[in-house]
């Protein structure tokens, strides 16, 4: 069983250390949402206020996106620029984004302390709010989630229920590649071992289909899009200054026409600007009010970029980024 | 006011009568429900829909007009003759009935929109109560609102669903055309049917327990506007636009003169304050930078603004923003904060 409690008493004590060391100017993490078992993000700037940060399978937001707005911040007039770090705390997944975030000099590795926490997964929002129908409604406010190797055990006033970890894990956990944070400053949480699973299965139906079907499959489901653009607001590899989706001066790249041909036009360029650098951390599915699985279509860039050209982004900050290294034996069957 | 029942199995001997109107009804696929075109009967069991069902009068993306050419240059506009098929929306939600009054009465406001209006005319708009078990959904709260899962408002027809059939009542004539329509489908209705409709609806109230006291809200806003309160919640908001694009009751839209292939037409898409281009002028100069100026805003104009124009809150407590919101801002405890913070 992992303590979910003893975790969040030394996430708030190495939090506090910070702020009252001035070793940063704020923490980024997760606080309780209002009314939701899900957590939600906060920004803590008081060594008083650490107590409200929390840690438990509910902290599903990938927290790097307010990192990318801190570096990308522009004082106002007559404000000094201030380039103190920040305190972030990240689950294994978010760690890769700040590695490539590194590799792609948009985060210096000294303007951010990683707080970095061991994770066997988390819960998947719209998997619960289903099983959370088995709890009667006046119940459900103080519920508390933990999790063993097997099952979640939701707790609630007057009682618990026990899931079976499919039935509420995150689809991204199922294809989990490091449950382990690959950068920090410190790390909370035993190391985990274990969890080996087929990384890529989720793909095998997409990948048997023919381009006809695929193509099918996915006007489809791009059909359905809003365009809140919601899946690259919460993105941290979607840092453009200017989105070119936004670009309205001189002229438009883009209709604002929700039709398949728009949206499609949307989304396989985000996906094409997001090849050999999405690290798979699942946000962008996530937010999707209209349950598009986009997470697929990176996945398959994700796929050929380690087979055709063996990598592997958000691993090591060493890393050259895919479209900044050449090497003589790529395939170039296309050129 | 007629009323009447009708049994759920002779439903879709209804939708046949009802073949000439264009019928839009709650589509269930992929876990999400739409109001959409259909040609059958729609779901008659659903959720509140996750898009509102303000696309039927006033779609995401709507064509005004097309362009007029004259040798390669655009000169003038031709109208697009709107559909004279009566439309039917059916199976709407009591708290997106009254959004419908919120759009009502702002289509009709200081200019009177055409594309709305005419649509919303020929329309014939058939509710379905909220009742147990599948309604009220986490973080509905209509009942705050002026609300509740029974209300009529907005609509020619209500249904309250009883079991094995449904308790009918008709509203006005619209309605009545309807029970016309559907003689010999609909039967005779009688007290105790009127009474446990109306025990239906008092449950799925009970049911609801997301409560937002609205009594001093305007007085709390007027005084909140400069408040630090409005940065340091919606520093974790990402921008995006779910909260405004899935409101039944948000409307802003902008106007698109789209050439291809030597076509042209104008178009009005959906558009949402949330975005920092949105209210961008030409000068480059945005007169709402941050995210809190925009969270700011929305909470205004639904609950200040307006009231102050359209007679109105601009809230009906569907809880689409609440639920869908990925970072959780939920607009009960915004308000709420902000009239603890300004008392």
């Amino acid at each position: 069983m992992v303590d979910y409690n003893a975790m969040t008493q030394e996430i708030r004590a190495k939090a506090k250390a910070m702020l009252e060391n001035k070793e940063v100017k704020y923490i980024i993490g997760w606080e309780r949402g209002a009314n939701s078992f899900i957590s939600r993000p906060v920004i803590i700037r008081d060594a008083g206020d650490t107590d409200r940060l929390v840690w438990n399978p509910g902290c599903v937001d990938n927290l790097t996106r307010y990192l990318v707005e801190e570096m990308q911040y522009k004082p106002k007039r007559g404000e000094e620029p201030d380039l103190g770090p920040v305190g972030i705390i990240v689950k294994p997944c978010d760690s890769k984004s700040i590695v490539e975030l590194i590799k792609e000099n948009i985060v210096p590795r000294e303007r951010v302390k990683i707080i970095a926490v061991t994770n066997i997964g988390t819960v998947e929002t719209n998997k619960l709010r289903k099983v959370l129908q088995k709890i009667p409604q006046d119940k459900r406010a103080g519920i508390d989630i933990l999790q063993d190797d097997n099952e979640f055990i939701i707790k609630y006033d007057g009682g618990e229920l026990k899931v079976p970890r499919p039935e509420l894990l995150a689809n991204k956990c199922e294809t989990c590649v490091t449950h382990n944070p690959v950068i920090h400053d410190v790390v909370i949480g035993d190391k985990i071992e274990g969890f080996e699973a087929d990384k890529w299965a989720d793909l095998a139906e997409l990948e048997s289909m023919s381009p006809e079907e695929r193509w099918k499959f996915w006007e489809d489901q791009i059909s359905k899009c809003v365009r809140c653009y919601a899946c690259r607001d919460s993105c941290s590899l979607c840092y453009c200054a200017e989105c070119v989706f936004d670009k309205e001066k001189p002229f438009t790249w883009i209709d604002k026409t929700v039709d398949v041909s728009n949206n499609m036009f949307y989304h396989l360029v985000r996906a094409m600007h997001l090849a050999g650098r999405c690290v798979d951390c699942g946000e962008c599915e996530r937010v999707c009010p209209v349950n598009i699985p986009i997470r697929k279509l990176n996945r398959l860039l994700l796929k050929s970029a380690k087979d055709r050209y063996k990598i592997y982004p958000g691993m090591n900050p060493e890393d050259k980024p895919m479209f900044g290294s050449y090497d003589i034996a790529d395939p170039d069957e296309v050129v | 006011m007629a009323e009447m029942i009708i049994k759920k199995v002779r439903v879709d001997g209804l939708f046949e009568a009802m073949k000439d109107f264009e019928v839009y009804g709650p589509i269930t696929k992929d876990m999400i429900t739409r109001y959409q075109k259909t040609t059958g009967t729609p779901d008659l069991v659903f959720k509140s829909s996750r898009k509102p069902p303000k696309e039927v009068f006033f779609p995401q993306t709507e064509k005004m007009f097309d362009l007029v050419k004259d040798g390669t240059r655009f000169v003038g506009a031709k109208d697009v003759p709107p559909g004279d098929k009566p439309i039917l929306l059916f199976g709407l939600r009591p708290c997106d009935g009254r959004a419908l009054n919120v759009l009502d009465e702002l289509f009709n406001w200081d200019y009177t929109d055409p594309y709305y209006v005419d649509k919303r005319k020929k329309s014939t708009v058939i509710g379905l109560a909220c009742t147990l078990p599948a309604m009220p959904k986490d973080n509905c709260f209509c009942t705050s609102m002026g609300g509740s899962p029974g209300s009529s408002e907005g609509m020619d027809m209500l249904w309250v669903d009883i079991g094995d059939s449904y308790y009918v009542e008709s509203l006005n004539d619209k309605g009545n055309a309807i029970l016309e329509l559907g003689k010999g489908i609909f039967e005779e209705s009688g007290d105790d049917v009127r009474s446990s409709a109306g025990k239906a609806i008092e449950d799925a109230a009970n049911a609801i327990d997301r409560k937002l006291d609205t009594s001093g809200v305007r007085d709390a806003l007027a005084k909140s506007f400069d408040y630090n309160y409005w940065d340091e919640f919606s520093k974790r908001c990402m921008g995006c636009g779910i909260c405004t694009f899935l409101c039944p009751t948000c409307h802003c839209f902008d106007i698109q003169d789209i050439v291809k292939n030597g076509e042209g037409v104008r178009q009005r898409s959906w558009d949402s304050c949330q975005f920092d281009y949105y209210s961008i002028h030409a000068s480059n100069h945005n007169p709402r930078p941050e995210k809190k100026n925009r969270q700011r805003n929305r909470v205004y104009h639904k609950f200040y603004y307006s009231e102050n124009k359209l007679g109105l809150v601009g809230c009906v407590g569907c809880g689409r923003c609440i639920n869908l919101c990925p970072v959780n801002i939920d607009i009960i405890e915004v308000i709420q904060g902000a009239k603890e913070l300004s008392q």
